[in-house]
């Protein structure tokens, strides 16, 4: 066997046990390290800044929705909520995460999983934690979904794995 | 030799496209992550304020031909019950948009009434006096949130009374006279941007799907097998129209709900879930 056969094996093979991995991976095969409970309580801080983000806009005419979605964050992971928006109407979603959390990420997704822009208000880091609000005039009625995931600052150190971040959602539309 | 390197090559351009399809396109949502997104009663299935804003947007309808009290049916059947409360709750909503502030107090004192026969008022006592208060000060938006707030604290106690089954059928009886109104509007002057706003088939089918995953003696309550098979053909209809709906279409729609609403409002439904 040639030196460039025996090369190519070894690159094919390298492929095959990479894609395995991601295939494992993605299936949650992997084992994920055991998780902190976040209690009701630990939640009171990030619904309250959740709502102060969207006060301005109650206070312009939206409508806030009564329930608050309460998330465990954990890094690199997306959490969603599946949602009906109407076409027509504007709504602006805030999420809140309390300390350790340093950035977050907000993501609105169609029904077929496809990215939909949001207007967005980044955090200015002037109460501890993290902030994130965006905001979308419906074009489509139907089913979407809402994604949150708590991002690393650059530079600094990530929330432990092991640590649930406890984070809110709130949305108001008009 | 030149064989070899071309399978190998083959070999290496399926496991990248492998690779690719299963982690998706950039930035999109998997089938999974879809799947197992989370699904809260109090916040994925829309208030019925939502769809009426958007409907206010298309069209100017007269909201006070659909403003309705006197809908809580005389029963111990708890399905039933709880059915209704739903409906009560889509009803203050149209009372708030009809402005019509005795409608929106009646309809308060009614689901304080359903609630009381099902166990669960102890905790909205205080929002059935707000309910008053802001009617009599034609507090409009204050009632929209204190409506959501009431139906929400409602479920809350069923589900600390170990009652959570009863949340998705008032889920769904809200969502179901929301649907009744938002397609006997579009239907009364029609306009495709006005249908479009009803293209809920995913809620319709999870709202399906919820009352399937009930206890067997709720299940199987004939008024919830009827509720799930309305939801069921409505979402069926729904998928069939890909988004675009002719006026028959939302009277076919709107005839079904409001069959089913009417079972409900009933008071010689069978109490097989009492």
């Amino acid at each position: 066997m040639k030196k460039k056969q025996i090369y190519m094996i070894f690159v094919g093979l390298s492929l095959v046990i990479i894609a395995l991995g991601l295939f494992l991976l993605r299936k949650n095969l992997v084992p994920e390290k055991s998780v902190q409970v976040v209690s009701p309580a630990d939640f009171v801080e990030s619904k309250r800044h959740a709502l102060d983000l969207l006060g301005g806009l109650v206070n312009r005419g939206f409508r806030v929705r009564d329930e608050v979605w309460e998330i465990s964050l954990r890094p690199k992971k997306m959490e969603l909520l599946q949602l009906t928006l109407f076409a027509g109407n504007q709504y602006w979603f805030a999420a809140a995460a309390s300390v350790p959390a340093e950035k977050l990420k907000l993501a609105l997704y169609d029904n077929e999983g496809n990215p939909v822009a949001l207007d967005l208000w980044k955090d200015d880091h002037t109460i501890p934690g993290a902030r994130m609000a965006g905001g979308i005039v419906a074009t489509r009625s139907g089913n979407y979904y809402v994604g949150v995931e708590l991002l690393e600052e650059d530079g600094k150190e990530a929330v432990p794995t092991s640590q649930g971040v406890p984070a809110s959602l709130v949305y108001v539309y008009q | 030799m030149v064989m070899k390197s071309k399978t190998v090559q083959l070999l290496m351009f399926f496991l990248l496209v492998g690779t690719w399809s299963l982690y998706g396109r950039g930035g999109d949502l998997t089938e999974r992550q879809m799947k197992e997104a989370v699904y809260l009663d109090g916040i994925s299935v829309p208030s019925p304020g939502e769809i009426f804003a958007a409907i206010n947007k298309v069209s100017r309808p007269n909201w006070a031909m659909f403003s309705q009290g006197g809908v809580a049916p005389i029963t111990t059947n708890r399905a039933q019950l709880a059915l209704a409360v739903g409906l009560l709750v889509t009803n203050g909503f149209i009372a708030v948009e009809a402005q019509d502030g005795q409608q929106v107090k009646n309809i308060g004192r009614d689901i304080m009434a359903l609630s009381k026969a099902l166990g669960v008022s102890q905790n909205i006592l205080s929002r059935g006096n707000n309910l008053i208060e802001f009617a009599d000060h034609s507090e409009w938006d204050a009632l929209r949130q204190e409506l959501e707030a009431t139906e929400n604290e409602v479920k809350a106690t069923m589900v600390e009374q170990q009652d959570r089954n009863l949340v998705t059928l008032t889920s769904a009886g809200a969502w179901l006279r929301g649907v009744d109104v938002a397609a006997q509007i579009v239907v009364n002057n029609y306009s495709s941007e006005g249908a479009a706003l009803l293209d809920e088939p995913v809620l319709a089918r999870h709202l399906a799907a919820d009352l399937e995953e009930l206890s067997p003696k709720l299940k199987n309550d004939p008024l919830v097998v009827q509720v799930r098979d309305t939801l069921m053909e409505i979402a069926a209809i729904l998928e069939k129209q890909d988004h675009h709906f002719r006026q028959e279409v939302l009277v076919e729609i709107q005839e079904k709900a409001s069959h089913v609403i009417q079972a409900i409002e009933s008071s010689s439904t069978p109490n097989h879930a009492s």
